[in-house]
């Protein structure tokens, strides 16, 4: 079975890497916003325009196939509302895989996970590993839910 | 990255890390309360010079070995000084508190007395906190209850690395294999993880509440009204079975119980549930959430060498506690006062601050605050934890060693060097 999971570094790789913000924001930040479904690939004009970007343009589509027949879904972080109290780094289930004494209450400290603090609030670090997009598409709300400033929302 | 440990609350995590670039700080673990704590080390206004208040009342900078030599005259010639604060101090610096308290005869306090006082009067802990040992509750409490105290804005990384959600030896599901109870007199964010959300009339609900589940636990209950202190019935029984049926309950209580209307009256209480919830395998831990990252390590320190928690006075054989540190102070019983390691006339009831400031008054702070706008002579000092080596006490007991990640600015000593050339001061001149 090939990997559906879509990571956004792959995806900046295939994109422009020019920052012409177009689209109105860095390649970086359209990168991590088409992983979350909250853009369109359409929405890079100089992909379509440009004749150099067409193999790049056709690996792109590929690439994003698996999320558009993803039921709709994603995560977003209130970073002004968060306390760091690491509460979602603890209860993430895919955290304990990646870093297991997060499962036993300690700081997440490697690049594995896909909640870590730093500086002092919570960041998604690797949100193509959350359980909710493909490959396993589970209706996991567990950060959500340990969240007590309601910082996280799940859609 | 480098590790740390944090002493921005009581919590005192080990887990952290931290780098600083270009005088940012960069952390991982820290929570908001602990990163804005560890990023003071670049604070603008951080105290760098002793000051001495002149004969006009303005603060005039001087040399550290002229504070020393003023400050040293202060204490010798003072019939009865006190010697206060200590919460966020060293273990090893509040230990020279105690020596320095000891050569100048006068009152060792910290904000203990404050604090959580009233429990010590209570017995519940037999005259010392410490016998609950977090990572005990981490792994095997299966029924947490926060009473009065609301962790998601006092203590961050409580819940998540001890009470909540960690899974533990016997707790394999984390979470789930928990039940989390809070009790308070409002709807608080810690409610959002609990099972049992207890809302209490003001006033005299805690009273009720511990009253009626004493006697449920008990089996003496006769008749229940509609409601138990605040809460609907159904609800105290249902958490009241929960509670019974618990192996391990761990229970935390705050300020919102020490220090509500009927203290002295919930705290007996609270010993009593907590004595009944102790039978056969059941266990029940109880332990005061206090803020500050050494104010247990202040009173175990205090207890080591004197026997007494806090509120020492040093007589001249001997030590006596005294009665009520309060009174005390607002009847103008000492004639001086050092305060360390605390901000207390920013943090004192009015009529105590007031009492405080009109006293000669040494202040050791890393930073302006309202204590040393008012003090006598102002040391500046390295900051606990980020700055400094030593040991500080956990909330329930725990020693951990301090990881310094920074160096004071220059001519900035610690707390521990500046108490020891005070003494010294004191006893040669």
């Amino acid at each position: 079975m090939a990997d559906k999971k879509v990571n956004p570094m792959q995806l900046y790789k295939l994109l422009p890497q020019t920052n012409c913000k177009k689209c109105g924001m860095t390649c970086m930040a359209f990168a991590t916003r088409l992983a979350l479904r909250e853009v369109e690939l359409k929405e890079c004009t100089p992909l379509f325009e440009e004749e150099q970007y067409k193999d790049q343009l056709t690996q792109l589509q590929n690439l994003i196939l698996p999320l558009l027949d993803t039921e709709e879904t994603g995560i977003k972080l209130d970073e002004t509302k968060c306390t760091g109290c690491g509460n979602c780094v603890v209860v993430c289930p895919v955290d304990a895989s990646a870093e297991p004494d997060t499962a036993f209450g300690k700081a997440a400290r490697t690049t594995e996970t896909v909640f870590r603090v730093e500086d002092g609030i919570v960041k998604i670090i690797n949100l193509e590993k959350c359980r909710r997009f493909p490959p396993e598409r589970m209706n996991c709300r567990v950060c959500e839910q340990g969240c007590y400033v309601n910082a996280i929302k799940i859609w | 990255m480098q590790d740390t440990v944090c002493c921005g609350c009581s919590v005192v995590c080990d887990d952290v890390a931290v780098t600083t670039k270009k005088a940012t700080l960069q952390s991982l673990g820290l929570c908001k309360l602990g990163h804005e704590y560890c990023n003071s080390i670049f604070s603008k206004t951080r105290l760098t010079q002793p000051l001495l208040k002149s004969n006009s009342g303005k603060q005039k900078p001087v040399t550290i070995s002229s504070a020393i030599q003023k400050s040293a005259r202060l204490l010798r010639e003072s019939q009865k000084p006190l010697i206060f604060g200590w919460s966020n101090s060293t273990t090893e610096a509040i230990q020279l508190g105690l020596k320095l308290a000891q050569v100048t005869k006068g009152v060792f306090d910290s904000t203990a007395s404050f604090e959580y006082g009233a429990l010590f009067d209570a017995k519940l802990h037999g005259g010392e906190t410490g016998q609950v040992n977090l990572d005990d509750v981490r792994d095997s409490a299966d029924h947490i209850v926060y009473w009065g105290v609301n962790p998601a804005e006092s203590h961050h990384r409580h819940a998540s690395r001890f009470t909540v959600f960690p899974k533990g030896k016997d707790i394999p599901e984390g979470r789930e294999s928990r039940v989390v109870s809070v009790i308070d007199i409002r709807e608080t964010e810690s409610m959002r993880l609990a099972n049992h959300q207890l809302i209490l009339a003001p006033n005299s609900g805690d009273v009720e509440f511990l009253q009626a589940l004493i006697a449920e636990l008990e089996g003496t209950q006769d008749h229940l009204p509609e409601k138990v202190g605040g809460v609907p019935t159904i609800e105290f029984l249902s958490f009241a079975k929960q509670l019974r049926d618990a192996d391990n309950v761990a229970l935390f209580y705050g300020n919102g119980l020490v220090h509500s209307t009927h203290a002295a009256q919930t705290l007996p209480f609270l010993a009593k549930l907590s004595k009944l919830l102790n039978r056969g395998n059941h266990r029940c831990w109880t332990l005061p959430m206090v803020a500050y990252c050494n104010t247990i390590g202040s009173v175990k320190t205090s207890v080591a060498t004197t026997k007494l928690p806090f509120s020492v006075d040093f007589i001249s054989k001997g030590v006596k506690a005294v009665e009520s540190i309060q009174t005390s102070i607002t009847d103008s019983e000492f004639d001086s006062v050092l305060i360390a390691g605390w901000d207390a006339l920013s943090f004192l009831p009015g009529p105590l601050a007031k009492a405080l400031s009109s006293l000669p008054s040494i202040a050791l702070s890393t930073h302006p605050t309202l204590t040393t706008d008012k003090a006598t002579v102002v040391f500046p000092v390295a900051l606990t934890g980020m700055e400094t080596t030593g040991t500080v006490y956990r909330m329930d007991g725990t020693p951990v060693q301090l990881q310094p990640f920074a160096k004071a600015p220059k001519g900035v000593p610690t707390e521990e060097k500046l108490l020891s050339q005070l003494i010294n001061g004191v006893i040669s001149s």
